[in-house]
């Protein structure tokens, strides 16, 4: 067995007992061999590293499926009582109907009594525009912050990212605070982020502490804030230097997203054909058919 | 699921993140003052650091079960991520656990700084996505080579290797040119 063969099955866990004793008290007097496996080391450390973000990230997509499941029955249960409400009224409505108009069927032309039902019919609650419909501040097509070189192909450019910007939302970014005390920087930011309120979540940003600034999650929803209100430099900035994070495949999109704005439309081209390969993006479809309208 | 996570089955580690997720943020919820974000990352972290712990054969059974192992881990990662955290005294079984089998949880939860995640990006960029997937396979998943060959359609095992070796030169060429630059 070669050294490299021997170096690799003891990275993979692979040596016996015995082997790997022999291979360690070799380490410790073979010089030459130390080097080759120091450099062997950092290298499975990188893909290590790599190896955690894809799965984390795989986590991270599972754990959105599953807060999109369990949003669904709710919304079918709010739906359940706001027919249950509106069967209840509309009994309410016939029993003191038939209560009224019965003495006066003797008196006929009484249209103050048509009226009464109008008046009294219950509607159902808009449920389904407030939870579907965007924020109007997230829908805002971004104005032009920065200079656009070809104004007839940078414009079609802005419309196909005011149609697939949307500032990305999941219920893991919901504020969910408790107990009494004044809410800390990070949840005065996620409670303006969550509320669409993007500048007021960039002011609150800037009060963060630097390690907070610097936690990939929160680098991620700034940048959401600067695209949504026309940042599109400062959002590409901080998406090329986002640190680790749970939304990394979101974050590819959404540098994409900031190519295309900021009229860097070849760039935007080759990330999207990078989402397009990599088969654990969610954004694969996106990505795909918005290749698709630019080319 | 130990031999699930020692063949390298992600799917299992999906399937134990999943089944307890919901659990674990309401006991988080109940214990602490935090936001979901940091009760997802803690999830995250725990079940991600029983699966290396795991693969690694430093972790090759429980004292308790897999669900004490990874509240009792989530939780000293809240504690660890987010010092501001609240924490609201109570006591119960993941407690006992904790102080308990204390050396069943003691282990290095490995944090790179930002300035080396950075260097990870630069350096996986530099292969192809197919030679990640496969470099993850083997040395962060621990797969063996029949079961990559498998999983990749290779026709034989020695194109799995052989391509696994090309993949890992490219790498190491790069990560020396990296710490060279350093």
């Amino acid at each position: 067995m070669s050294d490299e063969q021997l170096i690799e099955r003891y990275f993979c866990y692979d040596l016996p007992a015995e082997e790997r004793a022999v291979f360690e008290q070799r380490l410790a007097v073979d010089g030459a061999f130390r080097q080759e496996v120091e450099a062997f080391e950092k290298t499975i450390r990188y893909v290590r590293l790599d190896g955690r973000k894809a799965l984390q990230a795989q986590l991270a997509e599972r754990g959105r499926q599953l807060d999109a499941e369990k949003k669904r029955p709710t919304f079918t249960r709010r739906w359940g009582w706001a027919l249950a409400a509106l069967a209840v009224a509309a009994f309410f409505i016939w029993f003191f109907d038939q209560n009224k108009t019965a003495p006066q069927q003797t008196a006929p032309g009484n249209a103050a009594q048509q009226d009464s039902l109008k008046i009294n019919e219950p509607t159902l609650p808009d449920t389904a525009g407030q939870q579907s419909s965007p924020p109007a501040a997230g829908n805002a097509p971004p104005t032009a912050a920065e200079p656009k070189p070809d104004h007839g192909r940078q414009a079609k450019a802005d419309r196909l990212f005011a149609a697939y910007f949307q500032p990305y939302k999941d219920d893991s970014i919901e504020p969910s605070i408790r107990g009494e005390g004044d809410a800390t920087p990070e949840e005065v930011f996620l409670q303006n982020y969550w509320d669409s309120q993007y500048k007021k979540a960039l002011a609150a940003f800037e009060k963060l502490e630097l390690a907070s600034k610097n936690k990939g999650d929160l680098q991620f929803l700034q940048a959401n804030c600067q695209l949504a209100t026309g940042r599109a430099k400062a959002a590409k900035r901080v998406l090329e230097n986002l640190g680790r994070t749970r939304f990394s495949a979101e974050a590819k999109w959404l540098l994409a997203l900031a190519f295309l704005t900021n009229g860097e439309q070849e760039r935007a081209k080759a990330q999207l054909r990078e989402i397009m390969v990599d088969v654990a993006s969610p954004r694969r479809g996106d990505a795909a058919r918005l290749l698709d309208e630019l080319e | 699921m130990i031999l699930a996570f020692r063949s390298g089955q992600t799917q299992a580690v999906e399937d134990l993140y999943a089944a307890h997720r919901n659990d674990f943020f309401l006991w988080a919820g109940r214990r602490f003052q935090a936001t979901r974000q940091d009760f997802e990352d803690a999830w995250q972290e725990a079940v991600t650091a029983l699966f290396e712990q795991v693969v690694s054969g430093k972790l090759t059974s429980f004292r308790t079960s897999p669900k004490v192992w990874l509240f009792a881990v989530g939780y000293r990662q809240l504690l660890k991520r987010n010092r501001k955290t609240k924490r609201i005294l109570l006591r119960d079984s993941i407690d006992e656990a904790l102080l308990k089998d204390v050396q069943e949880f003691d282990f290095q939860w490995d944090e790179p700084a930002l300035d080396e995640w950075a260097l990870v990006g630069e350096a996986m960029q530099a292969i192809s996505p197919q030679c990640r997937e496969m470099l993850a396979m083997r040395f962060y998943q621990g797969k063996k080579i029949p079961d990559m060959r498998a999983a990749l359609g290779h026709n034989s095992e020695n194109t799995t290797s052989a391509a696994l070796s090309r993949c890992l030169k490219k790498l190491k060429e790069k990560v020396q040119e990296i710490m060279n630059d350093e």
